[in-house]
């Protein structure tokens, strides 16, 4: 049976939740104060999200530091694991993705696979694209190595937000 | 073996807080592994990504030529290195030659392979570890004792104090939050400020020149990201044909490591990420071609290193990485040592597996890493010799009429030792205080005049073997300990109408040699024990010591790798011998309630770890003695991890035993049972040891016996 891109979604929230992201649904519209709801005053836009969605490029107010959250563009949507794929060309957003304690993927609802052997398509338009560095992010950053004891926020960010935006289809996607 | 190994394998059998660490680490990952590969089929995911590593180890050359030809074309810069020296020399060269003082590194147990850590700093360059598990272990000056893992072994207090050195500021001894947010900050400096990255890579791609990183931290983007250099040391066999293998690997890879059914991150990179930024690749030979090209060893290069070959050695939960394994910790370590680092290394190390088979259930890529660690056992017997004492009794073992007229004299001289079913030895024994030993049967097993006809029960059950003739191999222990276990299986055969032929001049399979690495006397023996199977006409060869049907249904086809005549011989016996439990549930199929009846004591049943992980018993032992004999089962935690027994292990490692021997009856306390079932001679002699020096109340039966004990009662009803 084939399943839906319902159904793939319902598996990616079910399966993010369970690595720790919460999952959002926005319009475009209405996407500046789902995130003012999210990110505090001050938060990063990678470049090649504030070119795609100019509202939020607006309200970024960067500052030459690190932004406590970052919101970047989720490429595609893995259900089996809940995880999201970033594909930043610019090193100073890629470093951004690693370097906020929060951090919002924004994905087209239609940026989704069953699971991460479908996501091979994907990689190899990604690598033909030129786009040298991939990430498959599931969740918060996480460690277990004091004690076995899980703990969210290691290096990376310890708050993970994806947020599903139906209407919007980037034209390079 | 070297004195610094055993200095560390006596502190280690000494440190429960390890023992605590370890067996906790141990039950945590293995509940989380089984949900991770809920609803997906385990079996047939591992053998594929074994065809596919099966074909790189074959057509290495071709995948590597791929593969430098596509990570050149992405701008990549790939370095090749025969031995270590070659590796770090070439790192310490590109580090020098472009001004690096300081090198962030992501977790990699081929940096530690090669000894990366101490090249940089005689070189004058600072390497600083950026997984908080590395870091800890960096600041300890030790080595990790699990790829995954890598400071399994430390408490938070420990923890606090290394931070406290490093940072010079206070850190709370019991908040582990707080001491992770000191690594992050001070690694965090670390990043930004290092002038070089260097990684290890969890898999390359052929097709794509793409490098594959995994972790959870998020390390190993940071490093990779942040400094304009990156390196990535990895050997040869991490190469995959292309990124549908990758995506493979992916699915066993998580949770196999860490049971997660994903890590938090996967990065591909393919090339040099920015405009004026360098990738370098040195791939690592270091012995994998030595290894590649051993037919016994090849296999080997399939590793993934996820560490759950460690995650389920009872060896390890006791003794932890720095003492099972080398550079590389648990089951894989002890195979790929030798290769990478020197057998000299392995000679401790090897000596402790109890060839339970865990390690080989849970490989993703299905390595033979008990036949393999035997492999690598019989090499270290060949090449130091075994020790005189082990050499002498084998060579005498080994000939039928030699031991066994030792044996006799043996019981007789250890009669007035004798208290109850044990030996009373005099003064405290390492060997004696954890675990009684067996006296000798007054009088063994072959010596008993017994009929061997049919006595079929009445009714449809005592015509289950009508006509069926059943070679009887009784089994050293059961023949010279514990000849009513063998009484019990004639029994239970005639009663099923069975004819019993027993040969007389059957002596020993052969396994404790082949345990101890003496393939010359495992040989010697196994041919003795074909010969007599050979001239035995009976339908089926059955024992109750299912290690030895082991031993003549596997082990006995690497034992004659190089003898094809004999591997024949043996394979053709083979098919027709039969352990005493599957040969009741496949053969006789004995009927649901068939031996049921009476008040039998509830009894928990703990699988001989060989029978569950390599012939695969099952619900096999429930269906005999639950749904057949009606015995009330309760269902044990763990029931079929290692007790500790490893044929000669318990012997030559007592130190290390115990604590496997403790677990397990702490595991059988649990369910409260007074009697335990299981079904090898070897087992219950550890466990019946255990429980008498322990004073539990507990029995200790073969399923046999209580088979047996259910066909008499039902004789006795019908009198």
């Amino acid at each position: 049976m084939v399943a839906t891109r319902e159904d793939l979604e319902m598996t990616f929230t079910a399966e993010a939740a369970k690595r720790g992201s919460t999952v959002l649904r926005s319009d475009l519209a209405h996407l500046p104060s789902l995130i003012a709801g999210q990110a505090s005053a001050r938060y990063g836009v990678t470049s090649s999200l504030a070119t795609l969605v100019p509202s939020l490029q607006r309200a970024s107010e960067p500052d030459g530091s690190w932004p406590a959250t970052v919101i970047v563009r989720g490429r595609l949507g893995v259900a089996a694991t809940g995880s999201v794929a970033v594909t930043e060309p610019d090193r100073q957003d890629r470093s951004m993705i690693f370097l906020a304690r929060r951090i919002i993927f924004l994905l087209p609802t239609g940026s989704i696979v069953a699971g991460l052997p479908d996501a091979t398509v994907f990689l190899r338009r990604a690598l033909g694209a030129g786009m040298r560095y991939v990430t498959f992010i599931s969740g918060p950053s996480r460690t277990s190595d004091i004690e076995q004891i899980a703990i969210v926020g290691a290096h990376g960010p310890g708050e993970s937000i994806v947020v599903w935006i139906p209407d919007w289809h980037p034209a390079d996607d | 073996m070297t004195e610094q190994w055993r200095e560390r394998y006596d502190r280690a059998v000494d440190d429960p807080q390890l023992q605590r660490n370890l067996l906790a680490f141990q039950r945590r990952w293995s509940g989380h592994r089984e949900h991770a590969f809920e609803g997906r089929d385990f079996e047939a995911l591992r053998q594929e990504l074994a065809a596919v590593k099966n074909d790189v180890i074959e057509r290495l050359p071709h995948y590597l030529d791929e593969f430098v030809a596509a990570a050149e074309r992405a701008g990549a810069v790939v370095h090749t290195a025969e031995t270590p020296r070659d590796a770090t020399a070439r790192i310490v060269d590109l580090a020098r030659s472009r001004g690096v003082r300081t090198v962030i590194k992501s977790k990699s147990i081929v940096s530690e392979e090669v000894g990366l850590n101490e090249a940089l700093e005689a070189a004058g360059i600072r390497p600083v570890e950026s997984d908080v598990g590395e870091w800890i272990i960096q600041l300890a000056k030790e080595r990790p004792s699990h790829i995954i893992a890598p400071a399994i072994h430390k408490n938070r207090q420990q923890v606090a104090e290394l931070f406290e050195a490093a940072t010079g500021r206070p850190v709370d001894r019991n908040d582990v939050d707080a001491q992770l947010a000191v690594a992050r900050e001070t690694l965090r400096d670390e990043f930004i400020t290092a002038g070089m990255g260097i990684s290890g890579a969890n898999a390359i791609v052929a097709e794509t020149g793409t490098v594959l990183l995994v972790t959870n931290e998020g390390n190993a983007e940071l490093t990779t990201i942040l400094p304009r250099i990156h390196v990535v040391l990895v050997g040869i066999e991490k190469l995959v044909p292309t990124l549908d293998a990758a995506m493979l690997q992916l699915e066993l890879l998580a949770p196999s490591a860490t049971g997660q059914r994903a890590t938090t991150y996967v990065s591909m990179i393919t090339g040099p990420a920015d405009e004026g930024g360098e990738l370098h690749i040195v791939l690592l030979d270091n012995g994998r071609s030595a290894m590649r090209s051993s037919p016994r060893f090849a296999d080997a290069l399939r590793c993934i290193r996820c560490g759950a070959c460690a995650n389920v050695c009872p060896s390890y939960g006791v003794v932890g990485g720095h003492v099972f394994g080398y550079v590389y910790a648990g089951a894989i370590g002890l195979v790929n040592t030798p290769f990478h680092s020197g057998l000299e290394h392995d000679t401790g190390p090897q000596s402790l597996c109890v060839s339970c088979n865990a390690c080989q259930t849970v490989c993703p890529v299905d390595i033979p890493l008990p036949r393999q660690i035997l492999d690598v056992r019989a090499w270290v017997a060949r090449e130091s010799g075994l020790p005189p004492v082990e050499r002498a009794a084998l060579a005498l073992w080994s000939r039928r009429l030699v031991a066994q007229t030792g044996l006799r004299i043996g019981a007789k001289l250890a009669a007035p030792l004798r208290t109850g079913s044990f030996l009373n030895l005099p003064g405290p024994s390492k060997l004696t205080s954890w675990r009684k030993l067996p006296a000798p049967a007054p009088r063994p097993f072959r010596d008993l005049s017994l009929s061997l006809a049919p006595d079929p029960l009445d009714g449809p059950v005592g015509a289950t073997l009508r006509s069926r003739t059943i070679g009887f191999f009784v089994q050293c222990l059961t023949d010279w300990l514990y000849p009513e276990m063998g009484v019990a299986i004639v029994e239970v055969l005639r009663a099923l109408g069975a004819e019993v032929v027993f040969p007389r001049t059957q002596h020993c399979c052969g396994l404790p040699a082949y345990d101890a690495g003496d393939r010359t006397n495992a040989r010697r023996m196994a041919k003795q024990t074909i010969r007599v199977l050979e001239r035995c006409h009976a339908d089926y060869i059955v024992s109750g010591g299912t290690s030895c049907v082991i031993a003549m249904l596997r082990e006995y086809r690497n034992l004659f790798l190089e003898e094809p005549g004999w591997q024949i011989r043996a394979e053709r016996q083979a098919a027709r011998v039969y352990d005493f439990t599957t040969f009741l549930d496949r053969i006789a199929k004995l009927p649901a309630g068939s031996l049921a009846g009476g008040d039998a004591a509830p009894a928990t049943y703990h699988y001989f770890c060989q029978a569950h992980n390599v012939l695969g018993q099952d619900q096999e032992p429930m269906r005999v003695l639950s749904d057949a004999c009606g015995i009330d089962l309760r269902p044990m935690p763990e029931a079929a991890v290692c007790c500790g027994f490893g044929g000669s292990v318990s012997f030559t490692r007592p130190e290390m035993s115990r604590h496997i021997l403790a677990r397990a009856l702490t595991n059988v306390d649990e369910t409260g049972a007074p009697v335990l079932i299981t079904d090898n001679p070897g087992c219950i002699m550890n466990f019946r040891g255990g429980v008498a020096a322990s004073g539990r109340d507990l029995t200790v039966l073969h399923t046999a016996e209580v088979v047996a004990e259910r066909i008499r009662s039902i004789r006795n009803q019908r009198i």
